[in-house]
């Protein structure tokens, strides 16, 4: 009957919000991630960290709002809905002491959740579970993760870095917790560098969002600290045959706030070491804590710590060169440093002056930090980098029946350093230190201008010192609901980039993560994007989208490989570029066990320094991304195929005897070999494929519940190329493949209290 | 240290290499080495193919210096037509010692006469602050063309006749010249026994510290205990710069400015030219001065051998030093290594690694150095001078 009646009343606008809280009656803390709903309406919601909810479309007169959460036994309130009206509503939920069996739950999932209420093209969500069940490389990664939704091109399996609708890899703001990191992957981006389980969700959007994110021009990928409520320390526990890590955490003060501590460090170096001979010098560790807290007048506090560390130390001889010093020992460390506390306090529940609306201050501050450096021993050459952000954000957020405004600021302070030179002669020393600061302003508002259509207008200013740049970036986007389970979405929008990463464009692993501050010489990078999808429902657990994208860059830098180091205008090439293409997902909630995905993207970019035009690395044509996990009493069996078109490479098309000359004597002495390059990435790999499978099931002790898993990463054993060699000294000449994942059967053990 | 990235990656990504398939050759281009130096008296352009897999590059003969390019991994280009011209003014087409020696396959020679000492009869003068252009015709037709203007600088003489000392373990070497207004940028070079250490150099004076290593050579010392090394500083042409200085890319496209092919015409003038006889505390065995018996003395033996430490390795010492007979024969150079007490010595004919011209294994016994010839058989005592 409500579903019948919603397009009526919708119709004759008669429709009005339902604002409230969801709060743990016997402590009388916010409940969060409780579902409510109205009986025989479609609208639902999820109540947030801080019991919070919005019911929005609802028909007019009496309603009954339901909240449910496991461990609670449902809640229930009469109110009665005027139109265009926001009415308040408090549900207290009482524990359940002993059993569930007479609650049916059905949680609304945060990709319906989203769909119904969030304007955001193209946003995928990923829940914690969604990261473990995936099959893994080695163990779970939330970077890799990500790098199977539609969209996404991950260069190879030896990166986790991904690029997001044609844009690079540094164009992605990547937030733990809203706190900038700059390269959250370890060496080489084998591995991300976020420790799954002491992750909640992660939710990236790939283009079009909104004017509250700026600094980067591709698209956002929030991590949010998993928060563990339960009374009592709870942790997990995961061996695999790479690394450990450990995770525990708990409520504090009667549930008022929760702390969560991990750590994982590789082992795989030590290991080496007791099995055999060798040592593989290099281990990286990770660790991560998260407190929040609510006091009892609901100022809510967050702080976030991460630590991240590489290391590779070794002598020349142990990286098998033999001719090299013993006495030169190779150093070369790399990781990601960030602090942040953030208050939120909510200066009006709604009950007051201005009905229905509630507004809340937050005030963040923050410091990230990545920092590298390369020894080559012996005093022959050392390299230092880093980037340091130190930043104040705050914004006022008020959300009423048909708006939600927020308006904030960003303060950036950089200093970005970097030395390159020789202890033993100061022929080639390098250095420089710079410090720039950015200020933005934004304000964005959710309208619901009618029961069908939500509008997203918003605007950012940002300013750069430095660089002379100033500039304004509108922002909007459009959601319209031809039915409660289709929508269409449009959104435009201008995005700009001052920090950027060096990047080689003809290398296709990069060993050295530099960034490059824009200054009167080095531009600010602009992109702009145009964005529209479609997006239906089939109940609240299937949908399907399409997107389509268009995006224009400006003011790109890459790395110029024949820079002269001695003039620092040299190293850079200034690029513009395109990035155009669609996506396809079909996707499917877990139901009677069974979850999966399968997307399609297609995707063309291309880039253009002078007279150059090329393909840039990421610029993989057609990627197909299939997913499943199958549930059951015995286990979860997990398959995940990828398939991609190659990617470009520059091909060596000979090589060159290089000559050193001797200025005393006129001799020529043979030198290195140089290549002759081809057209410049005009080459590509062959098409990629893998197909994984992993295996868990979960035994139970007690409190205590114990995973063993097994995954198998590229099953088939499929050669996908990661680099080519050509030898052209032979006739025949020939070419050997260094290859990416080989079949690599991999076991784990979960362990959790 | 390529070699070392490449096995870091394989080591850290698990990554697995396929077997060798053969590709298809690609297209014969041409390959040119040619600075003109007014400091010298023979002027030497190389002229080679490309390896673009259409013949297979000897890697068996060691290094002979008259025949630069067969035994230096190339592959030369015979019966070329090399022209070098001052633009409106002279030219010289220039010989191959092929042609003109019986020997030198690819090695086109004219002389400067403003130099003494010149051994081609085709002649052109080299003169610091003018132009000259490079044309290359090979006998199937492909073309090379480059130009290039000799900075402006006063040449010195090279080699240098003064010999300085430097104590690695001592104070450093400080060299430092007069800018030339006209000069374009400096480069240093040292010649070293087993590659010459090259860097350029933004100003005007350079410190040199004995424990200086060659980040572009597997990290080897540059200077050699018991060795004489050429250090010159000389100043450059943009083509000399842009071929030799340090670039992120291995590449040859992008350190050539010549058309039509790869390689450089350069041009450069030495501004500082010194010889420093390098030491080094020589302490204990097998460092020292080793002093072969009269009684045990033998054909093909040197009369002394100075050794040093010249660096410790993952598999060994290795040692360097020098040697000489009573005769009056200059010294030259000895590179080798220690395993404990069993040595190898390799009795080079100047002081390149490239030019061996005896083996020697020894073994020592207390302050006695029992060494054999590998080639001859020929054994001696040698005893370490206190």
């Amino acid at each position: 009957m409500g579903l019948v009646a919603l397009p009526l009343a919708r119709a004759l606008g008669q429709l009005g919000t339902i604002h409230g809280r969801v709060i743990d009656d016997g402590t009388g803390r916010p409940l969060s991630d409780a579902v409510v709903q109205t009986d025989g309406t479609p609208s639902i919601a999820r109540s947030a960290s801080d019991g919070s909810f919005m019911l929005r479309a609802v028909p007019n007169g009496a309603q009954v709002v339901v909240a449910r959460r496991i461990g609670f036994a449902p809640a229930r309130r009469a109110v009665f809905v005027q139109p265009n009206d926001t009415v308040f509503a408090e549900l207290r939920l009482n524990e359940l002491a002993l059993t569930l069996a007479a609650v049916t739950v059905h949680p609304v999932l945060p990709a319906f959740d989203a769909f119904q209420n969030s304007v955001a093209p193209g946003a995928l969500t990923l829940p914690a579970h969604a990261l473990r069940d995936a099959p893994a490389a080695v163990e779970p990664d939330v970077l890799r993760a990500v790098g199977s939704l539609p969209g996404v091109v991950t260069r190879s399996d030896n990166k986790t870095g991904f690029s997001a609708q044609g844009g690079e890899e540094d164009q992605n703001l990547t937030l733990l917790d809203g706190i900038p990191m700059f390269s959250p992957d370890h060496f080489g981006g084998l591995f991300g560098t976020f420790i799954p389980a002491a992750v909640d969700q992660i939710r990236l959007q790939e283009a079009g969002f909104p004017a509250r994110y700026g600094g980067r021009m591709s698209s956002v990928l929030d991590v949010t600290s998993a928060e563990d409520t339960r009374p009592g320390t709870h942790g997990t526990a995961n061996l695999s045959l790479l690394s450990s890590n450990v995770t525990l955490g708990g409520a504090i003060d009667r549930a008022r706030g929760s702390w969560n501590v991990a750590l994982r460090r590789t082992y795989a170096d030590a290991l080496e070491r007791t099995f055999t001979k060798h040592a593989l010098p290099y281990h990286f560790l990770d660790g991560q804590a998260h407190l929040s807290y609510e006091t009892p007048s609901h100022l809510r506090i967050a702080a976030t710590v991460f630590h991240g560390l590489d290391v590779l130390d070794a002598s020349m001889a142990q990286l098998g060169d033999s001719t090299a010093s013993a006495a030169a020992r190779l150093l070369y460390e790399r990781g990601n440093d960030l602090a942040g506390l953030s208050l939120a306090a909510p200066v009006s529940t709604g009950h007051g002056g201005i009905a229905g609306d509630s507004v809340v201050v937050t005030q963040s501050a923050s410091i990230s930090r990545f920092a590298s450096t390369y020894d080559q021993g012996a005093g022959s050459m050392r390299f230092e980098s880093g980037v340091r952000d130190a930043r104040l954000a705050g914004s006022l957020a008020r959300h009423g029946a048909s708006h939600g405004v927020r308006a904030g600021y960003d303060i950036d302070a950089y200093r970005v350093h970097d030395r390159l030179g020789s202890t033993q002669t100061a022929t080639d020393e390098t250095f420089s230190d710079r410090t720039l600061a950015a200020l933005a302003l934004y304000a964005e508002d959710e309208w619901h201008a009618t029961s069908k259509l939500v509008v997203q207008p918003g605007a950012r200013f940002e300013q750069v010192s430095g660089t002379g740049w100033a500039s304004f970036s509108p922002r909007l986007s459009m959601k319209y609901f031809f039915t409660p389970s289709f929508a269409t979405t449009v959104a435009a929008g201008r995005y700009a980039q001052w920090l950027q990463l060096s990047t080689d464009e003809t290398a296709t692993m990069q060993l050295f993560d530099y960034w490059v501050p824009s200054d009167r010489d080095i531009p600010v990078a602009v992109a702009r994007h145009f964005v529209v999808e479609a997006e239906r429902w089939f109940g609240d657990r299937r949908f399907v989208s399409v997107q389509g994208y268009y995006k224009p860059y400006s003011g790109l830098n890459a790395e110029n490989q024949s820079a002269d180091l001695h003039v620092p205008e040299s190293a850079f090439l200034h690029e513009t570029g395109t990035a155009y293409g669609a996506t396809l997902l079909v996707r499917q909630e877990e139901m009677r066990g069974v979850a999966g995905s399968l997307s399609y993207t297609y995707g063309l970019s291309t880039r253009r320094h002078a007279d150059t035009s090329f393909f840039p690395l990421q610029d993989r044509r057609h990627t197909l991304n299939a997913l499943a996990t199958l549930r059951s009493k015995r286990g979860v069996l997990g398959v995940a195929f990828s398939y991609g078109t190659g990617t470009p490479y520059t091909r060596s098309v000979g090589e060159v005897q290089a000559r050193s000359y001797d200025p005393t004597s006129g001799a020529w002495l043979p030198a290195d070999q140089l290549n002759v390059q081809g057209p410049y990435n005009g080459n590509r790999y062959p098409p990629y494929s893998r197909l994984d499978l992993s295996l868990s099931r979960e035994y139970r002790h007690k409190d205590v519940r114990i995973t063993p898993s097994l995954s198998v990463v590229n099953v088939l054993n499929r050669r996908n190329v990661f680099r080519y060699f050509s030898h052209y000294a032979v006739e025949p000449p020939t070419r050997t493949a260094l290859t990416q994942f080989p079949i690599l059967p991999t076991i784990a053990v979960k362990v959790e209290f | 240290m390529k070699h070392s990235l490449r096995l870091g990656i394989l080591l850290l990504c698990g990554a697995c290499e396929t077997p060798s398939e053969p590709i298809p050759p690609g297209t014969e281009s041409v390959q040119v080495s040619a600075i003109l130096n007014p400091a010298l008296a023979d002027q030497v352009v190389l002229v080679e193919r490309a390896h673009v897999g259409r013949a297979s590059v000897d890697t068996l003969s060691s290094f002979d210096p008259t025949e630069p390019i067969t035994t230096g991994l190339g592959l030369p280009i015979s019966g070329a037509r090399v022209v070098i011209a001052r633009p409106g003014r002279d030219s010289v087409v220039l010989v191959e010692d092929l042609a003109a020696r019986g020997f030198g396959a690819g090695v086109y020679r004219f002389s400067n006469p403003l130099v003494a000492g010149g051994t081609s009869a085709a002649t052109l003068e080299v003169r610091p602050g003018e132009q000259y252009t490079l044309r290359v015709t090979t006998p199937t037709g492909m073309r090379v063309a480059g130009e290039t203007t000799v900075p402006l600088a006063t040449p010195v003489d090279v080699p240098a006749r003064a010999i300085d000392t430097l104590d690695r373990s001592g104070a450093p070497l400080r060299l430092h010249w007069h800018r030339e207004p006209t000069a374009g940028d400096y480069a240093l070079i040292v010649a070293s026994p087993r590659a010459p250490y090259v860097t350029m150099v933004p100003d005007t004076e350079l410190v040199l510290s004995g424990s200086l290593r060659n980040a572009n050579e597997n990290l080897e010392p540059v200077f050699t205990p018991g060795f004489r090394q050429a250090v010159t500083v000389v100043a450059t042409d943009r083509n000399y710069y842009d071929s030799f200085r340090p670039q992120r890319s291995s590449s040859a496209n992008s350190r050539t400015h010549l058309e039509g092919g790869y390689g450089v015409f350069g041009s450069i003038v030495p501004v500082v030219a010194c010889v420093v006889a390098v030491t080094a505390p020589a302490q204990a065995a097998p460092a020292g001065t080793w002093l072969l018996r009269d009684s045990s003395a033998k054909a093909g033996l040197p009369r002394t051998v100075r050794l040093y430490v010249d660096d410790q390795q993952a598999t060994g010492t290795t040692l360097s030093g020098n040697y000489g007979d009573a005769d009056g024969q200059p010294w030259r150079g000895v590179l080798g290594e220690s395993h404990g007490d069993s040595i190898s010595l390799s009795l080079l004919a100047n002081w390149t690694a490239r030019d061996t011209v005896t083996r020697l294994t020894a073994v020592i016994r207390g302050s006695l150095l029992e060494a054999t010839d590998r080639g001859t058989g020929t054994h001696g005592t040698y005893v370490r001078e206190p």
